[in-house]
């Protein structure tokens, strides 16, 4: 048990945990005070950006060298710290999401989750895990503008569709796409890759 | 403070980061994710709104860069230099805030590149709104600067931005139904276009300008303070300027935010041609002269051949606000749809054909007329037994039907119950030559006038059949 409490803390999993519990609770109270249905879906939406982001500076240790030179297989291990942390997210702000009058449905917030994650993921493989929030953070806030209920989402061309996968309903097949493909890559790339130092 | 050391810290600080990524997101979002904008005021009004955006990020990226020293590990190290902080924080917060600033104008070439008339009018009205925009990025920078120092951590700035939006574009909205936005919402960052109005050339008030001023200046006051103090009183002091800048302005903002927004009177003034007969438009339409004078002129001279005491000048008007009083509106004059109405129903050029045809259709809607408010009806349940009395009169004039019913099989109604132009036409080409002209010509006076009375039952003899 030792050496798995340790991992933990390296990576500041108890400080993410406590921001992410920060974050479903204000989404909790939030979908008390919001009564608009496209209002409650896009603060679930925030939600999933912000407790995606609590994921990124925990993908890299205090110290690069000494990861490197232990004789670990880190490959698995980072894929595996990734799909927990994403499975965490989604099940803590999923069910956040379902007290009372569901705010969001479940596939919706597994869908974002997982591109959102992916995303990090691959910030972390290329500007380092301090600055990987910056990608999902922006494409979230390109996407924002044609979010409902501040606009519509584009439902074709394809492209138009897969840029703005955020926004899109569940039924889009371009948006699922585009965040599975997202995940996998993100994934992959991490765990081959680690996080830049 | 020397220049050089700014140099130093524009270098090696992520201000000149922060100016481009401001500029490409905000230009991308003014360029890309909005339709063309009719002029110089509606381009600075929707850079406003988005600072629902962009004001989030001037705070993240400020929280960013106060991290650096916690990040590199020198926290205790600067702490160790015989300089007071706030001395020793003056370089990035200038950095900084001249990045923000820069950043904020440059974000413009986006929206320049996506207006239609780039040489057009230029509101005076917009320099304020562009000035106290750059203003409220450079509180947001220095605000970010403060609570990423009070919060040291890398998750502080992502959160910002996420807690900035929910705050600024989500709530705010959800909180308040559209158009009645109380006068408070003038101290929040972002700024509101006048919807109500929908693109009649409006400016801000000098009064909501003067107190978004003095807000957001008190603002930035107390960002900058609270980021360069160094002990927990001085920090508690920081609030002074913007609890005092609150206090003095709450008395003085308008009830509604839509109050604050004023017609101007400099975007009306009328630009005509020099040949006869004249066409003119307002100076904020200029583009649009061009295309007005063909079909202008060939409206003039339809009426001048077809009615008694035609018009002698086509005049652009632009659609005002719902709910304007009507007006005589004067006999030599014949209006032009200019602005933002084309393509609407009711305009008449939401149709199948050319658009110089199309303006021609729209020139002679109602007999060279513009439509009375009262009896539009609204725009859930418009008057349809109206528009179509209107039409038929264009179409006399013209001697054609429609080009919307043109392909339709022996007139068919496309929306039955109303009937059709045709229909209305046909009634009309029954009665004899002279008694054609002179019932078009009374639907122009009735028009003209906006006096009550049927007008299908003007026009036709016939009442409607509603």
């Amino acid at each position: 048990m030792r050496p798995l409490t340790r991992y933990l803390r390296s990576r500041s999993v108890p400080a993410g945990i406590a921001v992410l519990l920060g974050c479903a609770v204000c989404l909790w109270a939030l979908g008390l005070a919001v009564d608009n249905r496209d209002g409650r879906s896009l603060l679930v939406l925030l939600a999933t950006v912000a407790g995606v982001v609590v994921i990124g500076p925990g993908l890299a240790g205090p110290d690069h060298d000494l990861d490197r030179v232990a004789a670990i297989a880190w490959s698995p291990r980072r894929a595996l710290h990734l799909v927990v942390a994403a499975a965490i997210v989604v099940g803590l702000l999923g069910a956040t999401a379902q007290i009372g009058d569901p705010m969001s449905g479940m596939a919706l917030i597994a869908r974002n989750t997982a591109g959102l994650a992916g995303l990090v993921a691959v910030g972390a493989v290329t500007l380092g895990a301090a600055r990987a929030t910056l990608l999902p953070i922006l494409w979230a806030v390109l996407v924002m503008q044609v979010t409902p209920p501040m606009g519509t989402p584009p439902d074709r061309p394809v492209y138009k569709e897969m840029l703005t996968w955020l926004a899109q309903p569940i039924g889009s097949t371009p948006a699922t796409v585009t965040a599975v493909l997202l995940g996998v890559v993100g994934t992959l790339a991490y765990a081959l890759f680690g996080s830049r130092r | 403070m020397s220049r050089r050391i700014l140099r130093i810290e524009l270098r090696r600080s992520t201000a000149v980061w922060v100016a481009l990524l401001l500029a490409a997101t905000g230009g991308f979002m003014l360029r890309a994710l909005n339709p063309p904008y009719e002029n110089w005021m509606q381009v600075v009004t929707v850079q406003r709104d988005m600072m629902q955006l962009t004001w989030p990020l001037a705070l993240a990226a400020g929280a960013w860069q106060a991290y650096r020293e916690r990040r590199s590990r020198v926290e205790e190290l600067v702490g160790t230099t015989p300089r007071q902080r706030w001395q020793r924080v003056q370089p990035i917060a200038a950095a900084m805030a001249l990045a923000a600033a820069v950043g904020y104008v440059l974000m413009l070439a986006g929206g320049l590149a996506n207006i239609k008339d780039v040489g057009g009018y230029f509101s005076p009205g917009a320099v304020p709104i562009i000035a106290i925009g750059a203003l409220a990025i450079v509180g947001a920078v220095w605000l970010g600067l403060a609570i990423g120092t009070l919060l040291p951590s890398p998750l502080t700035a992502p959160l910002l931005v996420v807690a900035g939006f929910a705050g600024l574009a989500v709530l705010p909205q959800m909180l308040v139904e559209a158009n009645r936005e109380p006068g408070t919402y003038l101290l929040l960052p972002f700024l509101r276009g006048p919807r109500d109005g929908g693109f009649f050339p409006q400016v801000l008030s000098t009064g909501a300008n003067l107190s978004q001023l003095l807000w957001l200046a008190a603002v930035a006051a107390t960002g900058l303070t609270l980021f360069a103090a160094a002990r927990t009183r001085t920090r508690v002091a920081a609030m002074i300027p913007a609890v005092a800048g609150a206090v003095a302005i709450l008395p003085v903002l308008p009830n509604q935010v839509a109050e604050a927004w004023l017609p101007d009177r400099g975007a009306l003034k009328l630009i005509c041609t020099e040949q006869r007969p004249q066409v003119c438009v307002p100076r904020i339409s200029r583009h649009e002269l061009d295309d007005l004078q063909e079909p202008g002129r060939r409206a003039l001279a339809v009426l001048a051949a077809k009615l008694p005491n035609p018009p002698t000048r086509v005049v652009g008007t632009l659609d005002d606000a719902p709910g304007r009083p009507a007006v005589t509106q004067p006999a030599d004059t014949l209006p032009a749809p200019v602005g933002v109405a084309m393509g609407t129903p009711g305009s008449g050029i939401d149709m199948p054909v050319s658009a110089s045809e199309g303006l021609l259709w729209a020139l002679l809607d109602g007999a060279g007329t513009r439509p009375c408010p009262d009896l539009e009806g609204t725009p859930e349940d418009p008057n349809e037994e109206y528009y179509l009395a209107r039409r038929a009169a264009a179409a006399w004039l013209i001697g054609q039907v429609p080009p919307e019913e043109q392909q339709l099989p022996g007139g068919q109604a496309k929306s039955s119950g109303d009937g059709t132009v045709t229909q209305v036409l046909d009634a009309l080409h029954a009665l004899p030559a002279e008694e054609q002209r002179t019932r078009v010509a009374a639907f122009r006076e009735v028009e003209r006038t906006c006096a009550a009375g049927d007008r299908l039952e003007i026009l036709t003899g016939t009442p409607g059949p509603g």
